[in-house]
């Protein structure tokens, strides 16, 4: 029973989900994966973007720059039962610090912004593969094809100060719906698990009545797609091959008097990357993710940069953690 | 002309002579195979009376199923409460404390050693049956487990085995060489008098001893001498593993827990007529909890046990299918006796409970944390060290008390069955003869046509000694006539079975640590002490057994696996077997509140 908990440590690893800052638009691998009612994960990230876009949504693009973002950000999430499904509700608080160096055509005290991010809550529900489960019954399960649909829902309440080019917030309602999807290889063992992930998603954008400069923000839709092939290799250790697509977010600007301004172009930018993760203990787990934008020529309006992610998981469950301390 | 003619006659000649030449081994073989029979012993390791189907389980054995519905089973069949000693017995034909194994070499207690008949190991001044069968004129080829010593003149191929493959000590891995605990971190091989360093590919125990066994017969096939096979199994024993693809074989058929499972198994034996009806099951073990007691998470970690231990079974059923098609194909199976049996009851014992405590703890586990897994997760694969612990070697017991290494009846019975062509009453159930591991020797050479009396006579005049059961299993009608006495000593635990009645000594708290009597015939599961009520026939068998140990050699330990149990179990509870209802809580208090209670 000693390493049940860290079964659960292990699954929950990955479980944060998208946060607000345009990063988090990557899931990242191994999250949605079946874990037992009232299992509790609480994350802490850091992750680093070096793109030539602007903080909050990926879009923005301005070519030549080199837009150094700083995010760190708790999470908490639940399993609990839903319709006898698993639900996870997810919370998350991100704070940021911007720094886009002295290239950029900004004031002086815009080149570096901080504080507290958008707030999300969101919810994702188990479709087909992970009902909900009393730890016994989740201990004895294999994984697999698992599909959910979740729904996140990240507020304003970010730092935002319109007379700043760039800013923590967005000073818009956002709306993510997913369909995270999970196939398992072979045997559902740990040491030798394989899995196929599939994550298609679209972020609605509600509109921010206070741009920089007076006006407001329209943005369209954006789609992503992202892909992980994992394996363990070990028994306490997995690797994942990454790959996100990202389309759309067109911002459209209007004057304060409701008039077209201009229109920037959305983002169409693939990423490939490689995520390390390792079970420390029965509870905490630590994942490392590194990617990169694929090169898609010089016409300025792509995205390019890297984004790298420490990610650091306590996960714990009240009856396996009884069960484990009685053991011991 | 006549040069031609005399060319032409040369050749005729020639090819006549040919002709006979092959002729002659041919039919000498087909007579040879008409006159003496192969022989070919399966032996289980720690499977219970009541696993496979024949004998009212529920895991799937078709293969031994059909061997039973062919054959003949026994109901009344005792081997030892232990595997080394009843393999001494059914490779001497004799006690086991007569010829080397009084107690297993990993058990011998100070005042056994440098005791005769307390070597450890199967004593060279003895002859197995390989040795005889072997002087007889077979071939005699031997795959699994030996477990009668290790040193040269020990391994098979010196006691009688013309080809061998062998695990010499009592357990491993079922994949690898790696050993069974801390005093045996690696596990030695033996083929043909060789000592293994690696092992042949793809090696899973089951799987490659019938390989070998298969080999072994085929390698002479058609040489007109018959074959005497011993197939060893090291299944069940644990660890408990199976090929990666069978381990979720059994994915929730033990859910219902153990009581239910028994219940179901001893319905299905009354149904068969392995047991009469009216049994009743022992009780379940006092410290085993019901079922509905116990967290879903407990349910979950020991029902995946037995789904694995039932996997296993099947795997070997499977591969003695695969034996058995390998002698239906090569019409070898007209002229082989086949016997399937079980080496003692099923194995209570669960050496990492074991292991996190006692005097060898830290020894112990750092040799299953090294080199097994043992979390939930693994349970079953290859790397893993899973066993299925009391509750449900009692199931496997069922209807019977107790298992391996007491000596209840769920430590001494076996199933035993006896597979031939056209056997007459094929598919019938002998309850009425009592029949002993060691009667398996006699019983062959009797077959091939070889003196049991000579084979290994007794050297007191009251030794105990294996017969030649021959007459029953020829002609089932007249069974009946097998109900000697036998008697039993292990770890100092005894038993004494005569006809219907049995006197049962077991070390508290398993046992009273008094004698016990019971009717088997009435009461197979072992409730109802009848001392109280027959005491004079309680003293009869009490003289009986000493007669037993006297004259073969027991040497009652001054050390067993059970000192300290009074204090390392809980107490028994202050019921009386027979009225004590499965599913009701025992209640652990301790013996003097329980007397206290005037329970």
């Amino acid at each position: 029973m000693k390493r049940t908990l860290a079964m659960v440590g292990a699954a929950a690893a990955a479980l944060v989900i998208a946060a607000p800052p345009a990063y988090a638009e990557l899931d990242g691998a191994r999250i949605y994966w079946p874990l037992p009612k009232n299992t509790n994960i609480v994350g802490g990230f850091y992750v680093n973007g070096e793109a030539n876009a602007s903080f909050s949504n990926f879009t923005n693009i301005t070519p030549n720059v080199d837009i150094s973002s700083d995010v760190y950000m708790l999470t908490y999430t639940r399993i609990q039962p839903l319709f006898g499904r698993s639900i996870m509700w997810t919370g998350i608080l991100p704070a940021a610090t911007i720094n886009t160096g002295s290239v950029l055509p900004l004031p002086t005290d815009d080149t570096f912004v901080n504080g507290f991010g958008d707030i999300t809550l969101g919810g994702t529900v188990n479709l087909f593969g992970a009902p909900e489960m009393m730890a016994y019954e989740w201990l004895r399960s294999d994984v697999g094809f698992v599909m959910w649909a979740g729904a996140n829902v990240t507020a304003p309440t970010g730092a935002y100060d319109s007379d700043q080019t760039l800013n923590v917030g967005s000073n818009q309602w956002k709306v993510r719906l997913s369909l995270p999807m999970v196939q398992s290889f072979g045997r559902w063992r740990a040491g030798e698990r394989t899995t196929l992930e599939v994550m298609p998603a679209v972020t609605l954008f509600g509109d921010n009545d206070d741009a920089p400069g007076g006006g407001s923000i329209e943005q369209d839709p954006m789609y992503s797609v992202e892909a992980h092939i994992t394996r363990d290799m070990t028994r306490d250790a997995y690797i994942s091959l990454d790959y996100t697509w990202l389309s759309g977010g067109e911002e459209t600007l209007f004057n304060s008097a409701g008039s077209f301004v201009s229109e920037t172009d959305g983002v169409d930018a693939q990423l490939l990357g490689v995520t390390l993760g390792f079970q420390i203990n029965d509870n905490m787990s630590l994942q490392l993710t590194h990617m990169q934008t694929l090169d898609e020529g010089d016409t300025g309006f792509s995205l390019e940069g890297s984004v790298t992610k420490v990610r650091v998981s306590w996960a714990w469950h009240d009856v396996l953690q009884r069960v484990q301390d009685f053991r011991e | 002309m006549a040069a031609k003619s005399g060319r032409i006659a040369t050749v005729v000649f020639s090819l006549l002579l040919a002709m006979f030449a092959c002729a002659i081994p041919a039919g000498a073989a087909a007579q040879d195979q008409q006159r003496r029979p192969n022989f070919l012993v399966i032996v289980a390791d720690d499977l219970g009376f009541s696993d496979v189907g024949a004998y009212g389980g529920e895991i799937r054995t078709p293969n031994i199923d059909r061997l039973a519905r062919q054959g003949l089973r026994f109901v009344n069949y005792y081997v030892g409460p232990s595997c080394s000693p009843t393999r001494s017995m059914l490779m001497t034909g004799l006690d086991n404390h007569v010829v080397g194994m009084g107690n297993m070499y990993e058990r011998t207690a100070p005042n056994q050693l440098e005791q005769p008949g307390y070597e450890g190991v199967l004593r060279t001044d003895f002859r197995t049956i390989a040795d005889a069968l072997r002087a007889g004129g077979y071939h005699t080829y031997m795959a699994g487990k030996w477990h009668l010593g290790k040193d040269p003149e020990h391994v098979p191929a010196a006691r009688g085995f013309e080809r061998s493959f062998s695990i010499l000590p009592g357990g491993g891995s079922h994949f690898s060489m790696t050993g069974i605990s801390g005093d045996e971190e690696v596990t030695q091989f033996n083929a043909d008098g060789e000592y293994l360093s690696r092992l042949p590919r793809n090696y899973y125990s089951t799987r490659t001893f019938t390989d070998q066994i298969i080999d072994y017969i085929e390698s002479n096939r058609g040489d007109g001498q018959p074959f005497f096979a011993y197939l060893a199994h090291q299944a069940v024993h644990d660890p408990i593993q199976v090929p990666r693809n069978w381990v979720r074989r059994y994915f929730g058929a033990y859910d219902d827990g153990w009581d239910a499972i028994r219940e179901r198994r001893l319905a299905r034996q009354i149904e068969m007529g392995i047991m009469p009806p009216g049994t009743r099951l022992s009780p379940r073990i006092w410290f085993v909890p019901q079922w509905d007691d116990l967290t879903g998470i407990a349910q979950a970690q020991s029902s995946r046990r037995m789904e694995v231990y039932a996997a296993m079974v099947e795997y070997m059923d499977m591969q003695i299918g695969r034996l058995l098609d390998y002698l239906e194909n090569t019409g070898l199976a007209e002229n082989t006796i086949i016997i399937f049996m079980s080496d003692n009851g099923a194995n209570p014992v669960d050496p990492l409970q074991s292991a996190r405590r006692g005097a060898g703890a830290l020894l112990d586990s750092n040799f299953y944390a090294t080199n097994y897994q043992t979390d939930f997760g693994s349970m079953g694969y290859p790397d893993s060290f899973t066993a299925v612990g009391t509750p449900w070697a009692q199931v496997s017991s069922t209807p019977l008390n107790g298992y391996k290494l007491t000596t209840f009846e769920g430590g001494l019975r076996s199933p035993l069955i006896v597979w031939r062509r056209h056997q007459a009453a094929a598919g019938s159930i002998n309850n009425a003869d009592i029949l002993h591991v060691s009667d398996i020797a006699p019983t062959l050479l009797d077959w091939a046509g070889l003196s049991p009396e000579e084979f290994n006579p007794p050297r007191e005049p009251n030794m105990q000694r294996g017969r030649s059961v021959r007459a029953v299993l020829d002609n089932p009608s007249a069974s009946g006539r097998f109900t000697a006495a036998r008697g039993t000593e292990m770890f100092g635990g005894r038993a004494y079975r005569d006809g219907p009645w049995k006197i049962t000594w077991m070390h508290e708290p398993y046992g009273s640590g008094e004698w016990q009597l019971f009717n088997l015939d009435e009461d197979p599961g072992e409730t109802t002490d009848l001392s109280q009520s027959m005491p004079e026939r309680r003293t009869a068998m009490i003289a009986a057994w000493e007669a037993y140990a006297a004259a073969n050699n027991v040497i009652l330990p001054d050390r067993t696996i059970y000192d300290g149990a009074v204090r390392s179990v809980p107490p028994r509870p202050p019921v009386d077997a027979p009225d004590w209802p499965r599913g009701a809580e025992p209640n652990f208090g301790t013996h003097e509140d329980a007397g206290d209670r005037g329970d």
